[in-house]
């Protein structure tokens, strides 16, 4: 049995329904026993995937999401974002998008901004007259801003397999996040001005700005004190989530005063339920990872792509065009765990910036999230509002528009990643 | 079945109490290394080890929930009565799977009891401890879901949960 054929039964049994973990488990279980290989190598590489340290994030960043809901975080960040926003074209459905870039500064989760803030700008929406379909849609497609803008659980699971730096890729997230948020904010002005869409009657005066700013500075202070944090060595990229959730519960002590020790049990209940279903999967994908490297797929990849070109730019439209059929299909942490260990070879040796590919490869993953069948945002969403996925895919439609625009620019002008890294953390 | 119930409030609790440890040990490394200048030897190695035990006991918590991700929308087209027998196959699968799992791992503590971690210099029998003890436990909860399925008589609707 060869590293293709795992691929295949792979990909097979994740079609019929297999949970991932299984989907991966047993082909990788079948080509060890079929080869002779000891049984070791199947339990030392299922935990040794967990023994790394930047993984420790993961959890602790999927508490914070649950504990900025349950401190009342995200209500205080809406209300800013409402009293900021509200008169643009599009009204509330800005006030969505410019709430989800606030709440990525201090979640890492595309998922985490759905069941959180979402819930608060979805219901605010419908109860104001949006579609729920419309609601939806540029609730989950301004979520993925969260996984983009630091910190980024994606990024950390990226750096962890890749061996790029965890620091430059979340430094690396900070201009694609915010100019996704310009662009879906332009896509939603213009859609407002076309369907008439509601909006506030006039702009804030500054005491309003003013009072409402206040609750929120705390949470969008979070940003800038953990990168500076960060880059002035107090702490690593990984300690960073605990920080967090420090930062967290020690603004709502001081601040909200709204968090208690059950909002903390059912963030941390909710958490278990999200990290058991990742985490089992990045433990079993070593034993994928490690045949594929075993079988040379990577060094089979890598030469298979500088047959069609040695053009870094050509190899970037590839892989672009690969990982929007694989997004479609494999969640993003496992096409993180399974293809980027692949791709990022061929690519490094043609010239792509790590860093810069890193961002691709997550951006574009995370489009995944929102494209059908195994777009787990919509689902989410969908689930959330009490829609059909029907509705939210029609009313996605114009929304695929400025996400793949920020695709291309960012995978065609570096720089739009690499500048601040290298402003930060210097290189070449 | 009044013993899981027991085993899985054990699990929640004891859950619940490494991700607080996995939040603290981290904290606890920054502010002694910051404040004290006197960093925590092994910190790091302790803080992995949290996320290993948290991990393994985590998730046969999580699986009777549908709480491992997959895919459901082919299967879902599938009708309903091939749809319950490939429910059946896949849990099926899964108790193999988490035994050889659990198999495989007594196997390696066993061939390599005089082992121990970098750091902490932890027995290696304790360091894959969470997996010995979360692949059966995994097994027995795909188990629970296999007769929850069985008895229904038709297949299971629900979609994976995620929050």
């Amino acid at each position: 049995m060869n590293g293709l054929l795992v691929v295949g039964a792979f990909l097979a049994l994740f079609m019929f329904g297999f949970p991932v973990v299984l989907a991966i488990g047993i082909p990788c279980v079948v080509y060890l026993l079929g080869n002779g290989l000891p049984l070791d190598l199947i339990a030392q590489r299922t935990l040794y995937a967990l023994d790394s340290f930047p993984l420790v994030a993961v959890p602790v960043f999927l508490f914070v999401g649950s504990l900025m809901n349950a401190a009342g975080i995200s209500k205080h960040i809406y209300r800013f974002a409402d009293t900021a926003v509200s008169r643009l074209p599009g009204g509330l459905a800005q006030v969505n998008i410019f709430g989800s870039l606030v709440f990525a500064g201090m979640s890492g989760s595309a998922l985490a901004d759905i069941g959180g803030i979402g819930r608060i700008e979805i219901d605010a929406m419908r109860a104001k007259g949006f579609k729920a379909g419309f609601a939806s849609a540029v609730t989950s497609s301004s979520a993925i801003v969260g996984p983009i803008f630091p910190p980024s659980i994606p990024l950390i699971i990226y750096g962890t397999v890749t061996g790029v730096s965890v620091i430059q890729l979340l430094l690396g997230g900070i201009l694609p996040g915010l100019l996704c948020v310009a662009m879906l904010m332009l896509m939603t002005g213009w859609l407002a001005v076309r369907r008439g869409y509601p909006r506030a009657a006039r702009w804030p005066t500054g005491a309003e700005l003013w009072r409402d700013f206040k609750p929120a500075a705390p949470a969008i202070a979070a940003p800038v004190i953990l990168i500076a944090g960060m880059l002035a060595g107090f702490f690593t990229p990984t300690e960073i989530a605990a920080v967090t959730v420090a930062y967290a519960m020690a603004i709502s002590a001081l601040f909200y005063r709204e968090l208690t020790w059950q909002g903390v049990l059912d963030a941390a209940h909710e958490t278990l339920q999200a990290l058991a279903g990742i985490l089992l999967i990045v433990a079993v994908a070593a034993m994928f990872g490690w045949i594929l490297s075993v079988e040379g797929v990577p060094q089979q990849l890598t030469q298979a792509m500088l047959k069609i070109s040695s053009n870094p730019y050509v190899l970037l439209l590839l892989v672009n065009v690969l990982l929007i059929v694989v997004g479609m299909f494999l969640d993003s942490t496992t096409a993180i765990l399974v293809i980027a260990p692949i791709l990022a070879k061929p690519l490094v040796a043609a010239g792509v910036d790590p860093v810069h590919l890193g961002m691709v490869v997550v951006f574009n993953l995370m489009i995944g999230l929102l494209t059908p069948p195994m777009g787990l945002a919509l689902f989410l969403v969908a689930d959330i509002a009490k829609v059909s996925m029907k509705e939210v895919l029609r009313e996605m439609v114009p929304y695929y528009v400025p996400l793949l625009v920020t695709l291309g620019l960012i995978t065609y002008v570096p720089a739009i990643t690499t500048w601040i890294p290298r402003l930060a953390v210097g290189g070449p | 079945m009044p013993l899981l119930t027991l085993l899985r409030s054990l699990l929640r609790w004891a859950c619940l109490a490494l991700l607080g440890l996995l939040v603290a040990t981290p904290l606890a490394q920054i502010v002694m290394r910051s404040i004290f200048n006197v960093p925590m030897a092994g910190a790091e190695e302790l803080a992995r080890y949290f996320l290993i035990c948290l991990v393994f006991l985590a998730a046969p918590l999580v699986t009777l929930g549908g709480g491992q991700i997959g895919m459901e929308e082919f299967q879902a087209r599938i009708p309903p009565r091939p749809r319950w027998w490939l429910q059946l196959a896949i849990e099926v699968a899964g108790i193999g799977f988490f035994v050889l799992l659990a198999v495989a791992t007594v196997v390696t503590i066993r061939n390599n009891m005089t082992n121990q971690t970098a750091t902490l210099e932890m027995p290696f029998w304790l360091f894959m401890a969470p997996l010995a003890l979360g692949a059966p436990l995994l097994a027995l909860e795909t188990g629970a879901k296999l007769v929850h399925t069985w008895r229904r008589r038709r297949p299971e609707e629900k979609h994976t949960v995620l929050t």
